[in-house]
C-alpha cells in the first residue's frame, strides 16, 4: 500500500498544509450503514494501522514468554550462550514493539482526524447553506459540526485497537493451548465470559455513575455566569447573595461528585476483585498441574505470565467496542438527518451581479402576526419607511430575505420575480435584507465592509452615508483596525455602522434595512438620515424603523397598525 | 472604558501548596487513612508475584504436594481481595479529599472575585475572571481528581515493588540503574516538547470554534451577503489546522511511548542477565528469579501512568496559581466616596482620568438634592458615564471629593445598558437583591415597574427557567427584570447610566416608565441618551469634553439657546 499523500515527515508527525480528501461515505441508507462507511472510506489509513495493532499486542504478550524461555532453559542449566539468545530475542522483540508504537497507532489517528475533517466540511456546508433552516440554535448546530463529527470517526479506531486485542487474545490462546489445553481452553473461554458477565452486572452501577456525573450541576458553568454579570451585581450590590448561591450550587456539585465517585470505585473494586480471582484460579491450576509434573516449570511461568498480560486486551475489547459503536451510531442517526436533507443538498449556485436598474418592490397581504397584513409598493428608485417594529418587523424582514415561507394569499415580487423562500438565491441577489443584529467577521474593518461583490468605487461614499468617518478616526489603525470575535472590540453604535456601510456598499437593486440606528446617538442619527436617501439615489430602498429621524429623512412613510408590547 | 489591561495575579507552587494544605489540614486523619489505604493496596500487590515464584519452586521439588499449592492460592486469593479492597477504597477516600479541597477552593475564588473592587476589575476585564472561574477550575477538576490515585497507587506500588525486589535479592536493587536514566532523558524531551504542542491543540480547538459560531450566530447575515462560502473556507482552513497540530502532539506521545518501552527492555534484559548470574552461584532460586520477572512486569503499567501524568499535573497545576492567585488578593474597600454628606450626591471640583496624564473629568461640580433627579446629557466621549462610575464609587477622584449622604452610601443602584440575565429563573433573577423577598414582594416589585404583564406572558411566569441554556429573554424583557431588581433593593440613591438605550423605541417608552417608577421620591442621577430623558428631570446638566458646560431645567435651556437647545432642536427636528 502506498503512502498516503497527506503524511509529510512520519517522525515529526508532520502532515500537508493542505486537506487531504478521503473517499466520501455518503450517501449511506441508515446510521449504522453511515458508520460502516465512514469506518471502509478510511481503509488507506486504518489498515496499517490495524496491521501495527496487531504485530504490538503480540510483542506485548510475547514478553512473558520470552522471559519465561529464558528462565526456564538458559538459567536454571547456566546456559551462556542461551541467555545471549533469549537476550537477542527480548530485544527484537522490544525493537519490533517500539517501532509499531511510534507509527501505527498515529496512522490510525491520521485516518480519523482526515475523516473527521472532511464530514465537518460536508456538514458546515449543510449548516450555512443559503437554503440551511435559520431556527437551529448556534449551540446544537456546533455541537452537530463538531461534537457528533468526532463521535462519529471515532468509530475508526474500532478497525485499529480491537483487531490488535482480537490478535493478542487469538495468538496468547494459541500459545496457552500449546502449553496445556484444559488451561488454554479455561482461559480463551473463560475469561471473555466472566468480563461479559461482569460487564452485564456492572451495567446498573456504571449507568447510576454515569447519570450522576451528568446530573453533576455544572459548577464551572455557574461561576462563569456569575462573573460575567459581575458590573450587574456590583451595580446592585448583589455580590454577597450570589456567592451565597454558587456554595449552594457548588455543594450540590460536590455530593453528585462523591455518590459518583462512590459508584466508580465499588464497580473498580468489584471488577478488580474477580480478576485477580481469576488470575489466581490460573495460578492455582497451572501450580498443580506442574506438581504433579504435567506442566514444566517454564509452562508454567508462561502461562501466568501470559494470563496476566492477556487480561489487559480481553478487558479493553469488552469494555471498549460497545461504547464506540452505539455512541458512533447515534451521531450518525443525527449527522445523517442534516445531510441528507435535500433542501440544502444542491451546490448553492453562485450569485448573479446586479446589472443597476432600479426595481419595483410590492408587498401583499404580507401577515405580521396578530392576525395583521400589510399591503405597500416602492417605486424604483424610491426610499420608503415602513413604520413597524418588534416581532412584526422581524416577519416583514424575514418574509422579504425569503427566510419564511409566504402563505396564501400574500406575494411578495421584486420586478417581475415573485420571492420564493425554496429559492432563495435569486431573490437575494435582488433584494439585500440587512439583518438588525450586526454580526461582524472576526477580522479588519475593511474585511467587514469589503465583501465579495461590493463596489469599490462606491467604498468612500457608503462611510460616509453610514457615520463611519468618526468611527473610523477614533479606531487605532482604521480601515485596518481589527474587530475581534464577533465585532466585539467596537462599541455597540460603531458596529451598527459598520453594518449599514457594509449593506450600502453591496449597492443591491433593492435595499431593506431593519432599525439601523439603535445603537447610535441622536446627532448621528440624523447625520445617517440626511446622507443614506442621497446615496441611495436612483435605486430603491426600504427602512423598517420606527425612528422619527430616518422616517422623515423617507420619501414616504407607509404605516402598520401592530405596536409591539414587551413580549 | 477600560484603560490598557493589567493582568490578575497568579500564585506560586509555595503559595498553592500552603493554600491547599491550609484547607486539607482539618481532615488530616484522612489523608493519613488513603495513605495507609494505598500502601496496603501496594503491599498486597505483592503476594500474587512472590507465591508465583514458590508455586515454581514446588514443582521444581520433589518433595511438595497439591496441599502447599493450595495454600499459596489461598494467600494470592487473600491478596487480590486486599488489593481490590484497599485500592477502591483509596480512591474514594483521596476523591473525598481532592473533590472537597476543589469545592472549597472554586467557592472561595467566586466569592473573593465578586467582592473585588470595581476598578480592579475595569483594569483586568472580566474575561480572565470568567476564564479562570471555568476553564482554569475545569482543568483543575479534570487533572487533579483522577491524578491524585494513580500517582499515590503507583508510586507506592514503584516503591514497594523495587523494595521487594531487593528484599527478593539486594542485587535487583540495580535495576534501576539503567531504567531509571532513560526515563529521565525520555521525560525531559517529552515536556520540553509536548506541553506546547497540547496548548496551541487547544488554541486550534478555540479558533475552530469561534470561526463555527460566529458564522452560526450571524447565519441571516451570512446568508444575505451570500457569505456561506467565505465562512466555510474559514473553518475549513481551521478544521485542518487542528488535524495537524493533533497529529504532531501525537507524533511525540508516541515517541515517549517507544523510550518507555527501551527503558522497559533495559530492565527486563537486567532482571534476565542478574537472575542467571545469582542462581548459577546458588543466590537465587527459579522460584526467584520467577517472582522477579513477575515483579518487573507488573510494574510496566505504573511507570507508564505515572509518567503519562506528570504532564496532567503540572497543568493543574499552572491552573491552580491561577485560582489561588485570585482567592488570595488581598481584600480593599470598594467604596472610595466619602459618607455623611448633607445632601445624597455632592461632586465638588473632581479631575479624574483612567490613566496617569490623561484626564476625563477637568473638574466636574454636581449636587443631586434629596428627592431631585438630575439628567446629564451630551455627545459620546463627554465623560458622563465616567462621572456616573464616581458618583457610584468605582473610583477615586484623582482631586475634589465625591461625597453622598449616608443613606446613599449604603444603598446605592446603579443601572447601566450592560445586562446579564443569570441562570435560574425569573424570581431568582429578581430576589437577587433581597433573597428573602415572598413572591407578594416579587409581584408588587414587578407590578411597580409595569412588567407583570411581561412575566405573566413567560411560559412558566416567575418560574421560568432562564439564562443562556433555558429560555432566552429579550434584552428589553432582561432589562425589565434588571428594574424590577433595582425597585426591589429600595435604593437611597438611583444611577441610570443609558439603562434604557439598547432597545427599540416602543420599548424604550415602555422601560422608560419602569425606570421612571424606580427613581420616583428617590434622589436620581441619570446619563440620558434620548433627550426626552433629560425633559422629566428636575435638572439638566450638559457635558462636553469633561466639563460641565450648562445647568438648569429643561425649559430654561431651551430659551437660553446653548448647546442644549441645540442638541434639543436636533432631536426634535423629527418628533412626529
Amino acid at each position: 500500500m502506498s503512502r498516503p499523500r497527506a503524511v509529510v515527515s512520519l517522525r515529526r508527525g508532520e502532515i500537508t498544509e493542505e486537506p487531504v480528501g478521503l473517499p466520501d461515505p455518503l450517501p449511506a441508507a441508515s446510521p449504522r450503514a453511515l458508520v460502516a462507511r465512514t469506518m471502509w472510506r478510511t481503509r488507506r489509513y486504518a489498515l496499517p494501522a490495524a496491521g501495527s495493532a496487531v504485530v504490538h499486542q503480540v510483542c506485548e504478550a510475547l514478553v512473558p514468554v520470552i522471559m519465561g524461555m529464558a528462565i526456564d532453559s538458559a538459567v536454571v542449566d547456566g546456559d551462556v550462550r542461551g541467555l545471549l539468545v533469549w537476550l537477542a530475542l527480548l530485544a527484537l522483540n522490544f525493537v519490533l514493539l517500539a517501532q509499531v508504537v511510534r507509527f501505527g497507532s498515529w496512522y490510525g489517528q491520521l485516518g480519523a482526524e482526515t475523516m473527521q475533517h472532511q464530514l465537518r466540511t460536508r456538514v458546515t456546508d449543510r449548516l450555512l447553506h443559503p437554503r440551511a433552516r435559520a431556527d437551529r440554535l448556534p449551540g446544537s448546530a456546533l455541537s452537530l459540526a463538531t461534537n457528533d463529527v468526532r463521535q462519529l470517526t471515532s468509530a475508526v479506531t474500532l478497525m485499529v485497537y480491537p483487531v490488535g486485542e482480537a490478535a493478542a487474545i487469538v495468538v496468547g490462546g494459541a500459545l496457552l493451548l500449546l502449553q496445556s489445553v484444559p488451561l488454554g481452553l479455561a482461559v480463551l473461554v473463560g475469561a471473555p465470559l466472566l468480563l461479559l458477565l461482569l460487564d452485564v452486572l456492572g451495567r446498573p452501577l456504571r449507568r447510576r455513575a454515569e447519570t450522576e456525573a451528568a446530573a453533576i450541576a455544572d459548577a464551572s458553568g455557574a461561576a462563569a455566569d456569575l462573573l460575567a454579570g459581575y458590573r450587574v451585581l456590583a451595580g446592585v450590590h448583589a455580590q454577597e447573595e450570589a456567592s451565597r448561591r454558587y456554595r449552594t450550587t457548588s455543594r450540590q456539585a460536590l455530593r453528585a461528585t462523591m455518590r459518583a465517585r462512590g459508584s466508580e470505585a465499588g464497580l473498580r473494586a468489584g471488577l478488580d476483585a474477580v480478576t485477580g480471582l481469576f488470575m489466581v484460579g490460573v495460578a492455582v491450576a497451572a501450580g498443580l498441574l506442574a506438581v504433579r509434573g504435567e506442566l514444566t516449570v517454564g509452562g508454567l511461568i508462561t502461562v501466568v505470565g501470559l494470563t496476566q498480560l492477556l487480561l489487559v486486551p480481553i478487558t479493553a475489547f469488552a469494555r471498549n467496542v460497545a461504547p464506540v459503536w452505539s455512541a458512533a451510531q447515534a451521531s450518525a442517526a443525527r449527522l445523517l438527518a442534516l445531510l441528507s436533507d435535500e433542501t440544502t443538498g444542491a451546490e448553492p449556485p453562485a450569485r448573479s451581479a446586479s446589472d443597476g436598474t432600479a426595481l419595483r418592490l410590492r408587498v401583499e397581504d404580507v401577515p405580521l402576526g396578530d392576525g395583521e397584513r400589510v399591503t405597500f409598493e416602492v417605486a424604483p428608485g424610491e426610499t420608503v419607511g415602513v413604520q413597524v417594529d418588534g416581532a412584526a418587523a422581524v416577519a416583514l424582514a424575514e418574509t422579504l430575505a425569503a427566510r419564511r415561507p409566504v402563505p396564501d394569499g400574500a406575494r411578495v415580487l421584486v420586478g417581475d420575480f415573485a420571492v420564493d423562500p425554496a429559492e432563495p438565491e435569486r431573490a437575494r441577489a435582488l433584494v439585500l435584507v440587512a439583518p438588525h443584529e450586526a454580526a461582524l467577521l472576526d477580522g479588519t474593518v475593511e474585511d467587514n465592509i469589503a465583501l465579495p461583490g461590493h463596489r469599490p468605487e462606491l467604498l468612500a461614499d457608503a462611510l460616509h452615508a453610514a457615520a463611519c468617518d468618526d468611527v473610523l478616526a477614533a479606531l487605532p489603525d482604521g480601515l485596518a483596525t481589527v474587530v475581534g470575535e464577533g465585532g466585539l472590540r467596537l462599541s455597540g453604535g460603531q458596529r451598527q455602522r459598520v453594518a449599514l456601510a457594509r449593506a450600502l456598499v453591496m449597492d443591491p437593486p433593492v435595499l431593506v434595512l431593519h432599525e439601523p440606528t439603535t445603537a447610535v446617538d441622536s446627532v448621528t442619527e440624523s447625520l445617517v438620515a440626511e446622507r443614506l436617501p442621497a446615496l441611495r439615489a436612483g435605486r430603491t430602498t426600504v427602512l423598517l424603523t420606527t425612528s422619527p429621524a430616518l422616517l422623515a429623512a423617507c420619501d414616504r412613510v407607509v404605516c402598520t397598525t401592530v405596536e409591539e408590547a414587551a413580549r | 472604558m477600560t484603560a490598557g489591561q493589567a493582568a490578575l495575579p497568579v500564585a506560586g507552587t509555595r503559595e498553592v501548596w500552603r493554600t491547599c494544605w491550609a484547607l486539607l489540614r482539618p481532615r488530616a486523619w484522612l489523608v493519613l487513612l488513603v495513605t495507609l489505604a494505598f500502601v496496603l493496596a501496594a503491599a498486597a500487590g505483592l503476594v500474587l508475584p512472590t507465591a508465583l515464584g514458590r508455586i515454581v519452586d514446588l514443582a521444581a521439588s520433589p518433595t511438595s504436594d497439591d496441599a502447599d499449592v493450595w495454600r499459596l492460592g489461598a494467600w494470592m486469593a487473600a491478596g487480590a481481595l486486599v488489593q481490590a479492597l484497599a485500592t477502591g477504597a483509596g480512591a474514594l477516600g483521596a476523591a473525598a479529599l481532592v473533590e472537597r479541597l476543589l469545592a472549597q477552593l472554586r467557592e472561595r475564588m467566586v466569592s473573593r472575585a465578586l467582592t473585588l473592587p470595581r476598578r480592579v476589575v475595569e483594569r483586568t476585564g472580566t474575561g480572565d475572571l470568567t476564564s479562570r472561574a471555568s476553564d482554569d477550575v475545569a482543568q483543575v477538576a479534570q487533572g487533579l481528581p483522577g491524578a491524585i490515585p494513580t500517582v499515590a497507587a503507583s508510586g507506592f506500588t514503584l516503591l514497594l515493588t523495587i523494595g521487594a525486589l531487593a528484599a527478593l535479592q539486594p542485587w535487583f536493587a540495580l535495576v534501576v540503574l539503567p531504567v531509571v536514566p532513560i526515563q529521565a532523558v525520555a521525560l525531559r524531551s517529552y515536556l520540553r516538547t509536548a506541553p506546547p504542542l497540547y496548548a496551541a491543540e487547544r488554541t486550534a480547538l478555540g479558533v475552530r470554534a469561534q470561526h463555527l459560531l460566529a458564522a452560526l450566530r450571524g447565519l441571516p447575515t451570512v446568508q444575505a451577503f451570500g457569505l456561506g462560502a467565505l465562512h466555510a473556507a474559514r473553518i475549513g482552513t481551521a478544521s485542518w489546522q487542528v488535524v495537524r497540530v493533533s497529529m504532531r502532539a501525537r507524533a511525540v506521545l508516541n515517541t515517549f511511548f517507544s523510550r518507555l518501552n527501551t527503558a522497559e527492555l533495559a530492565g527486563m534484559a537486567t532482571i534476565l542477565v542478574l537472575a542467571f548470574v545469582l542462581v548459577g552461584r546458588g543466590d537465587l532460586t527459579v522460584g526467584g528469579a520467577t517472582t522477579a520477572m513477575l515483579l518487573f512486569l507488573q510494574l510496566f503499567g505504573p511507570m507508564m501512568g505515572l509518567l503519562l501524568l506528570v504532564d496532567d499535573l503540572q497543568s493543574a497545576l499552572a491552573s491552580l496559581g491561577r485560582i489561588v492567585g485570585v482567592v488570595a488578593m488581598p481584600v480593599e474597600d470598594d467604596d472610595q466616596r466619602r459618607p455623611h454628606g448633607a445632601h445624597p450626591v455632592s461632586v465638588d471640583g473632581v479631575r479624574f482620568g483612567y490613566e496617569p496624564g490623561t484626564p476625563v473629568l477637568h473638574g466636574v461640580d454636581l449636587l443631586v438634592r434629596a428627592g431631585e433627579r438630575v439628567a446629564v446629557v451630551g455627545t459620546s466621549g463627554a465623560g458622563k458615564s465616567t462621572l456616573a462610575a464616581l458618583v457610584a464609587g468605582a473610583h477615586a477622584p484623582w482631586s475634589g471629593v465625591v461625597e453622598v449622604s449616608d443613606a446613599a452610601h449604603a444603598r446605592t443602584v446603579l443601572i447601566s445598558q450592560e445586562v446579564h440575565v443569570f441562570a435560574g429563573t425569573v424570581r431568582d433573577n429578581i430576589t437577587l437583591t433581597r433573597p428573602d423577598a415572598d413572591d407578594a414582594t416579587v409581584r408588587a416589585a414587578l407590578d411597580a415597574v409595569g412588567g407583570s404583564e411581561t412575566v405573566a406572558a413567560l411560559p412558566q411566569g416567575l418560574d421560568t427557567e432562564v439564562g443562556p441554556h433555558a429560555h432566552q429573554l429579550t434584552v428589553a424583557q432582561a432589562q425589565l427584570v434588571a428594574l424590577a431588581r433595582a425597585h426591589l433593593a429600595d435604593p437611597a440613591l438611583v444611577l441610570l447610566d443609558e439603562a434604557t438605550a439598547e432597545a427599540g423605541s416602543a420599548h424604550g417608552a415602555m422601560l422608560d416608565r419602569a425606570a421612571d417608577a424606580v427613581m420616583r421620591d428617590r434622589p436620581a442621577l441619570v446619563i440620558a441618551h434620548r433627550l426626552d430623558q433629560a425633559v422629566h428631570a428636575d435638572r439638566v446638566v450638559v457635558m462636553a469634553e469633561g466639563r460641565v458646560v450648562e445647568s438648569g431645567s429643561h425649559d430654561e435651556l431651551v430659551a437660553a439657546g446653548g448647546t442644549y437647545a441645540h442638541l434639543w432642536a436636533a432631536w426634535q427636528r423629527h418628533r412626529p
